[in-house]
């Protein structure tokens, strides 16, 4: 197993709880995806595993992240980055007052100068839009176009295991699938395992092998994708192709009472 | 003409300590009231290089003392601040202003109150230049400009095309991102105390070699303050136009009004900044909220 997830607990402030017992495996070579609501906790998840700094004043209070059988819960960002862990963050993914160039040349990586070069060039060959821009500012792009430089800059730390927070939030369809669809071209080139985070489900079960329901913190369900996608309660509760009012209502309550994000 | 060579020293002596200020902010929201104590710091280290006796020449002692300055301001991070990270920005601030006042202590308790003048020790002549008619310059302040010019240069140059310059910025913009890229904090934040408390010295240093050094040259660092505000807490540039603005009143105050003003002025001129635009000439707004 690349990663191994086990009774993660997470404490915000010391006392606010922001996931209380999640377990998840991910084996290499697979993508894997992470499913559920806001504030289901799915994003802390992530988090925890690329590391929290002192501003986020928040710890692994429970539990174990394994990566590549070490332990690695409550280390700084940039010692899971050298161990090969890289994240697409959902918010501020670039630097906005920096060229996308300089957004890829700032990456402290874990490998020489020539692999570097080897990447970028990678990253540029994938993301032919990027290459174009490489000289604008990046709080000058488009979505989509952040999106694509935040997944090069995640590449350039030269990971194995590529942590993604929202791929599809905030963009049109026709942008997701582009950008889909050139991951996986750049995923099987450099043999990447990726943990996805998803709020479109259709998306989610459509790229992963293997999926995991988040709900309040917890894993409520988990499954191949194949089998998930004829399960009757993910339809009902976030595909929306089955299941009446009254469901739906429980579950916007539910969302309401969840932990905070 | 005199009066403008005037304003080039002032303001280049200002420029050179307040790009201090600015780098620590830029690069963590933090503003360093001690930046002055530090300088002060410098300018009496190069005393106690200047008194060994067995360093033999002069660029030893001031190349020693630079050493020596460089380090304090790493260590200022490492033992000190490093631990007021995930605290709030104000608890960062009043630990500087502490450390200020420790300082101000510290070296009348190691040095005395007396003046000192470190030139005679290095054995540097410090003649005046007569540059134009009727308009003369030491040649200390000479070199000071020279040195701010440099300075300002290798420091554009470091923010724009260096590794570790990129880096600081990004870290300035978003630290989180910085450290989920590989970028170590620690050594960014040690990185920015060192060039901040390095160039400071180098001011303290040139201050003292032109003009002899007691510890009201702290009055100065403070006086620099302003200057990097009224520019922009986070602009380099902005800095070098806020320290032109601050020198160009004071010496025009001292020259045609009176001399007692030069110490309050820099200071009214702060205020009616934080009034009318409190980021600055060239900073940017939105970071005031954070401050």
């Amino acid at each position: 197993m690349m990663l191994k997830v086990q009774n993660l607990e997470v404490l915000y402030q010391r006392s606010i709880l922001g996931v209380a017992d999640i377990s998840i495996d991910v084996p290499k070579g697979h993508i894997v995806a992470i499913i559920g609501a806001n504030g289901a906790g799915k994003s802390t998840t992530l988090r925890a595993i690329s590391g929290f700094i002192g501003l986020d004043d928040a710890r692994v209070s429970n539990g174990s992240i394994l990566f590549d059988g070490r332990r690695i819960e409550n280390r700084f960002p940039h010692q899971i980055a050298h161990l090969g862990i890289a994240l697409v963050p959902e918010r501020d993914k670039v630097f906005p007052n920096l060229t996308v160039q300089e957004n890829l040349e700032i990456v402290a990586s874990r490998t020489g100068h020539a692999e570097r070069r080897h990447l970028e060039a990678s990253i540029y060959d994938s993301f032919p839009r990027l290459a174009a821009l490489k000289a604008k500012l990046a709080g000058l792009l488009s979505g989509g176009e952040r999106q694509m430089l935040a997944i090069g800059s995640a590449i350039m730390c030269s990971p194995t295991l590529l942590l993604i927070d929202e791929l599809s939030l905030g963009l049109a369809p026709v942008i997701v699938d582009d950008i889909a669809e050139r991951l996986m071209r750049i995923r099987d080139e450099l043999r990447l395992t990726i943990l996805l985070v998803e709020q479109s489900t259709a998306i989610a079960l459509r790229m992963a092998d293997y999926a995991y329901v988040f709900e309040n913190g917890r894993v409520v369900l988990s499954g191949s994708t194949d089998e998930l996608r004829n399960d009757s309660s993910i339809q009902d509760a976030y595909l929306g192709t089955s299941g009446g009012e009254q469901r739906n209502y429980r579950h916007v309550r539910n969302r309401a009472q969840g932990p905070a994000k | 003409m005199q009066i403008v060579l005037n304003i080039l020293v002032l303001g280049s002596i200002y420029s050179l300590i307040s790009c201090g200020y600015v780098i620590i902010y830029k690069v963590s929201r933090v503003l360093n009231l001690a930046h002055g104590e530090l300088m002060m710091v410098g300018a009496y280290l190069l005393l106690t290089t200047a008194s060994a006796g067995w360093l033999g020449s002069p660029l030893a002692a001031i190349g020693l003392a630079l050493v020596l300055s460089l380090t304090v301001g790493i260590l200022v991070y490492v033992l000190l601040m490093r631990r007021m990270t995930g605290e709030s920005v104000l608890a960062a601030v009043l630990t500087t202003i502490a450390l200020g006042i420790l300082i101000r202590g510290a070296v009348v308790l190691l040095w005395s109150a007396q003046h000192h003048y470190p030139a005679t020790k290095l054995h540097i002549a410090n003649p005046s230049i007569e540059l134009f008619q009727n308009a003369k310059l030491s040649l200390i302040s000479l070199i000071l400009i020279g040195v701010t010019v440099a300075t300002y240069a290798a420091l554009f140059a470091f923010m724009r095309f260096g590794r570790w310059g990129l880096r600081m910025r990004a870290t300035g913009q978003n630290a989180l991102l910085a450290a989920q890229r590989g970028v170590n904090l620690h050594a960014v934040y040690a990185l920015a105390w060192g060039i901040s408390t390095f160039t400071g010295a180098v001011a303290g240093m040139l201050i003292a070699l032109d003009s002899g050094l007691d510890s009201t040259i702290v009055m100065i660092g403070l006086k620099a303050f302003p200057a990097a505000l009224v520019g922009g807490l986070d602009s380099l540039a902005g800095a070098i136009i806020g320290s032109i603005i601050i020198s160009a009143s004071e010496v025009i105050l001292i020259q045609h009004f009176n001399p007692l003003l030069s110490d309050a002025v820099p200071f009214l001129i702060l205020i009616a900044m934080l009034v009318i635009r409190p980021w600055g000439l060239f900073g940017t707004r939105e970071e005031l909220d954070r401050v």
